[in-house]
């Protein structure tokens, strides 16, 4: 009894000093000016990119250039709270309430915590911690985390087998420094904009969808009228996936599929509403058989009335 | 018959008795790669004569055709694969080509520079030597990427009580669609704070998207 005792302290003790690494990880990655190579490889293939990480005031600043294949750059810029703020004040789907706050939270409530133990990542002592998914909607993670600045210098997201799908992970890393003073680049992207544009365009609840799994919040909803398209997203803070409805006429041509590349599935299928054809097409990395599930749910919202 | 010639046929003679040195498979494959050369041209008919002589010895059925010059013509009239598949499939269907260069442009901003117009994405077309679904594939192979399976319950679920129709869907269609749904999702997953440049590095395909502009 002593033992089980023992055991059962230790595993929450860990469950703690887990949690505590992770909450470390999300405040470094959101206060820490840093700079490095990353490579990122799914289904046996490798890119390599490189990282600017810049933080000013509340304002975010991201820039991935690539370094293999075609030349290119992505680059964002951020402020703290906006599309949080947004997205809160006005989407609405069903009655689905629009959850926000601390995406932490919600990985916790949909997570559990193990520390595997300590590994070199980089060039640096750290801490691999799994995340263990508590349904069938997500995907199993294995990070790493530096014991010197906390940032996450490694994620694995594993197959509910415990197969790597897809692994993002830096091979060189410079944290602070000069960066810390560096003049900020040009963003080609402000992400607020688009997040206010996205909240203006969403659909009044035209379609539903029946199954949003725990955990899971709608992120973003957009109608595009000239496709007769709906595009839905959600996220539980760390896994997303995206719901697609689209026209009769588009659907007419589109055969239903199943579809996965690393850690991403898609799936689409098929929903006749009053004699029309519809699309319905979830995209996301989780189990396939879990997108399968949230395709089938989605309704319209005529059906929904009907309903005693 | 020169020397030449006669080292030639004993060390054709080797390789077909599976006793060639180094130097004998190196001389011979030599005098074959000069195709158009009568040593080759008398080469390879007597290969094939000690082919069937050696089958009739063994009691195999041996074929008096020669289907070596068939099967050269037919890789060589083949198409050079060099074009990306995701390419293929976003050409060919304009509208979810489009489609896809507007989403990941407009909420990206991808920026392509120094492109030198004949540099070919090569880890692009190894993405799709995928593990996954394969025992799922339904349909000619060579005609999906891998990873993809159209739906085995291709009836239509129905909120009404309408009869099911059998649609005439289109695999171009499909394949474009699905490469612009991936796409999409991938760019809108960036809004989610924890993840960071993840989502962004997921988008290897961007430049196969971008250059449909």
């Amino acid at each position: 009894m002593t033992a089980i005792f023992v055991s059962t302290s230790a595993v929450s003790q860990q469950n703690k000093i887990a949690y505590d690494l992770m909450d470390s990880m999300i405040e470094a990655s959101n206060s820490l000016n840093y700079s490095g190579l990353v490579t990122y490889e799914k289904a046996g293939r490798l890119k390599t990119s490189k990282m600017l990480h810049l933080i000013r005031d509340d304002m975010t600043f991201e820039q991935l250039t690539h370094l293999d294949g075609p030349a290119g750059q992505i680059s964002w810029r951020r402020t703290d709270g906006g599309c949080e703020k947004a997205a809160a004040a006005d989407i609405e789907i069903g009655s689905r309430p629009i959850l926000t706050g601390d995406s932490f939270e919600r990985i916790k409530a949909s997570y559990s915590f193990e520390i595997r133990g300590q590994s070199r990542v980089a060039g640096r002592e750290a801490t691999t911690i799994i995340l263990k998914p508590k349904d069938k909607f997500r995907l199993p993670h294995f990070v790493a985390i530096d014991n010197q600045s906390n940032l996450m210098l490694m994620s694995v997201i594993l197959s509910l087998a415990g197969k790597p799908l897809e692994r993002f992970q830096f091979v060189e890393i410079e944290v602070g420094g000069d960066l810390d003073s560096m003049l900020v680049p040009d963003a080609q992207t402000n992400l607020d904009e688009h997040c206010v544009n996205a909240v203006s365009q969403a659909p009044a609840g035209e379609w539903n969808v029946g199954l949003v799994p725990p955990g899971f919040f709608l992120t973003s909803s957009k109608k595009e009228p000239s496709m007769g398209q709906s595009v839905l997203g959600f996220s539980d803070g760390l896994t997303t996936f995206t719901v697609f409805i689209e026209s009769a006429q588009i659907s007419s041509k589109i055969p239903p599929f199943t579809y996965t590349h690393g850690a991403t599935a898609a799936v689409s299928t098929k929903l006749k509403v009053q004699g029309d054809e519809f699309t319905v097409s979830v995209v996301g990395e989780i189990p396939i058989d879990g997108a399968k599930q949230i395709a089938q749910s989605v309704n319209h919202a005529s059906k929904i009335l009907k309903l005693p | 018959m020169s020397q030449y010639d006669e080292h030639l046929g004993e060390s054709l003679s080797a390789l077909m008795d599976g006793e060639a040195s180094d130097l004998d498979t190196r001389r011979v494959l030599k005098e074959l790669a000069s195709e158009d050369s009568h040593n080759a041209m008398q080469m390879r008919d007597k290969w094939r004569r000690y082919q069937s002589v050696s089958s009739v010895m063994k009691g195999d059925v041996a074929s008096t055709i020669d289907y070596s010059a068939a099967i050269a013509d037919a890789i060589g009239s083949e198409a050079v694969f060099k074009v990306n598949p995701l390419t293929k499939i976003l050409s060919s269907s304009g509208r979810f080509a489009i489609a896809a260069s507007v989403a990941l442009v407009a909420v990206l901003g991808v920026q392509q520079f120094n492109q030198s117009a004949n540099l070919t994405d090569e880890t692009v077309e190894f993405a799709f030597i995928d593990e996954t679904s394969v025992e799922g594939l339904v349909g000619p192979a060579n005609q999906f990427p891998a990873g993809w399976a159209l739906s085995e319950e291709t009836q239509v679920r129905t909120v009404s009580a309408e009869s099911i129709e059998k649609k005439a869907y289109s695999q171009q269609e499909g394949r474009a669609y699905l490469a612009y749904v991936m796409a999409r999702h991938a760019s809108n997953a960036p809004y989610i704070r924890s993840q960071g440049m993840l989502p962004y590095a997921r988008l290897e395909d961007r430049k196969t998207i971008t250059d449909q502009e």
